[in-house]
């Protein structure tokens, strides 16, 4: 007995091992599965990220060159008004005072009207620069985020290349057609556009079409906004997704469709009801932006300076004008002539004091780094098999998984600005009196300061 | 006994003390006015006593041919206006330079401005009597007004051209013609009303080759504009011309149109409508701003 047992002791120990591996080796492909599932999860989570970062980053690099562009547009409003500042002095200078005011109002009138649409033409353009940042954060956050639309494969070719995708009678295959498919190239000019048709996939059709597709802002043109409007305020909200429709009659095969295709909604159906959301896999892509910046008309650093050196100017220069004007009235001329000359150059001080040489946020902080573009991307893919385990992504699309990146302009050196960068009192005086004496400005290089009109772009964390 | 007499002498002595000070106070709120007599200088002869009417305000003027040099003259003054209680409100050379040297002073409403001349015989003297408001530290503060000649607008047309190809306002007058750069800006005042000018240049103009570009109305803009961006006003600036009756130019910018065509190939027009601003009553402001070679398609 005890032989025996010794004798098919090895036999009976060489089977110990083999439950264990069966259950090593299960626990292993178990963890790779879960490996591969929480990696693919992780994947999509980065490229929702990524999108929203790409999308959020482009908004605000467009608004940074914006605000550069209103930087400039306060500079050249400085060089004009520059001018017409000479133009004043000028007038009081070399015309007497019952000329000097009429020429003074016209030029008055001149900066009044020039200065409004000046302003007003910055309230638009930002309008429409916000409206082309969230333009813009929209196409880089879905260029950023990949749809994975199902490519047509080369039966689906087949068989839409003959009588259209439901007619179940399938074409040839050949040299030429199988060319076609995989290169979009043939000889046959009417096989070649069917191969570059089915070669564009939906995703590309929704972004060819920016009125009936991808792009609805709802919000521009009737948001009021106001200073009670939240910010950023208005929103806009686009998506693309596919499914898998079951065959219809007469067809016996079923395909993959898009939103944008085959939604049966209208455009405006869509921007209301979403209707993306009703497919297996979806993108979702929100931007939130101010409608438009709050500017307001500002004067020069040592502008009240500027207008008391006016005032000296004119009232030394036309002391003795009025001097010999009122020599009539023997001792008393020079008293009459210093109140005269006094009050006229006043009166061009004030003048200057009312120059406004450019624009600028009213609140520099709240509309620079205070103005992000917001850019959500949501990401919904139905439970699906990707080989390795009934991969889930998401299994609700009201609660797709969300990113969310903030875009925003900033100062990098911190004294960036759109207002007149100009502020130098004496340049700013010689270059009156270079106008002054050659009717001319040749120096523009003091006045078109870029460098200080240079906004850079980041990031912010968002909760 | 004693003491009621004690009582009654401190009432008496009291009361006697304040209508002394009363009266005190009652004379030193008392006006002085232009029949101030202000002395001659010593030892100098009448040359004149010019009269004139500037700043809204009556100059009476007195000039004198001194034998004594300006330093005796001002000690003179000086003495005689602190005598008269006037504060001396300057004394200084009336510019830098200037062998004229200038004292004023001023008793409430009254001031008196003395300019003297230095001689080689002595000095000149000229004193100016005027009333300024007591709230106006100088006259170069106070208002100038549209009464005084030399601050009135041109009744009829100033040198310069008209616009050939955009009509001029109805019945105006062409106040400044100037050339800035390549733009031509005629400006004119008229009695029409603004929104009949409004109507008139969009009339005249869409019948000639002028497409319209905007029609902006300030009053609305500047409503937006407060809405949109929460402050109160366009940030124009409260100051006021120093002329009687001016409006500041956000008063003036609040209530007027600017009308932009573009005609050609290039050329642009903006029409500005304005109320005035500088005087009292003063007409409509109509300005014409023509671009031959339109600098935004640049």
């Amino acid at each position: 007995m005890y032989i025996k047992f010794a004798t098919n002791k090895t036999k009976y120990e060489s089977g110990q091992i083999f439950p264990f591996l069966i259950a090593i080796i299960c626990i292993v492909i178990i963890m790779a599965m879960i490996t591969v599932n929480l990696g693919q999860i992780a994947l999509f989570r980065t490229d929702a990220s990524n999108a929203s970062e790409a999308g959020a980053l482009a908004g605000a690099s467009f608004m940074s060159g914006q605000a550069a562009s209103f930087g400039i547009t306060s500079d050249m409003m400085c060089a004009q008004n520059l001018v017409k500042c000479a133009a004043i002095v000028v007038a009081f200078l070399t015309m007497q005072f019952g000329t000097a005011i009429p020429v003074a109002i016209a030029i008055v009138v001149t900066m009044l009207s020039s200065n409004v649409t000046a302003l007003m033409k910055a309230y638009t353009d930002s309008q429409m620069a916000w409206t082309n940042a969230r333009k813009t954060a929209m196409q880089y956050a879905f260029s950023n985020a990949p749809v994975d639309e199902p490519r047509i494969t080369y039966e689906d070719f087949l068989d839409c290349l003959v009588g259209g995708c439901r007619n179940g009678s399938r074409a040839a295959p050949t040299t030429d057609n199988y060319n076609a498919y995989l290169y979009t190239d043939s000889p046959n000019v009417g096989l070649r556009n069917a191969a570059r048709q089915y070669a564009r996939n939906g995703f590309a059709k929704f972004m060819d079409n920016s009125n009936d597709g991808w792009w609805i802002d709802e919000s521009f043109g009737s948001v009021e906004a106001g200073p009670d409007a939240p910010v950023p305020s208005p929103l806009v909200v686009n998506g693309y997704g596919w499914t898998w429709s079951p065959p219809l009659p007469p067809t016996t095969q079923g395909r993959y469709i898009n939103s944008f295709e085959d939604s049966g909604f209208t455009p405006a159906q869509c921007a209301s009801n979403y209707c993306w959301r009703n497919y297996q896999n979806f993108i979702e892509v929100q931007v939130k932006s101010r409608l438009m910046y709050a500017f307001e008309l500002v004067g020069l650093p040592g502008q009240d300076a500027l207008g008391w050196a006016v005032f000296a100017y004119v009232a030394a220069t036309k002391y003795p004008v009025w001097l010999a004007v009122f020599a009539w009235t023997g001792p008393l001329a020079p008293i009459i002539a210093a109140l005269l000359s006094a009050a006229e150059g006043m009166l061009a001080k004030i003048l200057i004091d009312s120059v406004k040489f450019g624009i600028d946020f009213s609140n520099p902080d709240e509309m620079i780094e205070g103005s992000p573009v917001e850019v959500t991307v949501a990401r919904y893919k139905a439970e699906s098999n990707v080989g390795l385990w009934n991969f889930r992504y998401a299994t609700n699309p009201l609660m797709p998984i969300r990113a969310k990146a903030q875009g925003h302009v900033f100062r990098e050196m911190g004294n960036e600005t759109i207002a007149p960068a100009f502020f130098n009192l004496g340049a700013l005086w010689n270059l009156i009196l270079f106008i002054i004496s050659f009717g001319t400005l040749n120096d523009w290089d003091d006045i078109f300061n870029t460098q200080k009109h240079l906004f850079e772009t980041k990031l912010r964390a968002v909760q | 006994m004693i003491n009621r007499k004690l009582k009654i002498g401190i009432f008496v002595l009291a009361l006697v003390f304040l209508t002394v000070c009363c009266s005190r106070q009652t004379g030193a709120a008392e006006s002085v006015g232009l029949e101030f007599e202000v002395p001659p200088p010593e030892n100098s002869e009448a040359i004149g006593a010019p009269s004139l009417r500037l700043f809204n305000t009556d100059f009476k003027g007195a000039t004198y041919k001194s034998q004594e040099n300006i330093y005796r003259v001002a000690a003179f003054y000086n003495n005689f206006f602190a005598q008269a209680g006037f504060n001396k409100t300057q004394d200084a050379p009336i510019k830098a330079g200037s062998n004229v040297h200038r004292l004023q002073f001023r008793k409430h409403n009254l001031v008196v401005d003395i300019a003297l001349t230095s001689k080689p015989d002595g000095a000149e003297v000229g004193i100016a009597k005027y009333m300024l408001d007591e709230k106006v530290n100088k006259l170069e503060d106070m208002p100038l007004s549209v009464n005084d000649s030399i601050f009135m607008l041109p009744q009829a047309d100033m040198p310069g051209e008209d616009l050939g190809s955009i009509p001029r306002p109805p019945s105006s007058v062409r106040i400044a013609s100037m050339k800035v750069g390549t733009m031509e800006i005629v400006t004119y005042t008229t009695k029409t009303p603004l929104l009949e000018l409004r109507q008139f240049y969009m009339d005249e103009m869409t019948h000639g080759e002028w497409q319209p570009k905007s029609n902006i109305d300030m009053a609305a803009l500047t409503a937006n504009y407060k809405k949109v961006t929460g402050k109160s006003d366009l940030g124009l600036g409260k100051a006021k011309f120093p002329i009687q009756g001016s409006r500041n130019l956000e008063e003036v910018a609040t209530q007027g149109y600017i009308l932009e065509f573009t005609g050609g190939a290039k050329e642009s027009v903006r029409i500005s409508l304005l109320p005035g601003f500088f005087g009292r009553n003063p007409d409509n402001i109509v300005q014409i701003a023509y671009t031959p070679e339109n600098y935004e398609r640049k």
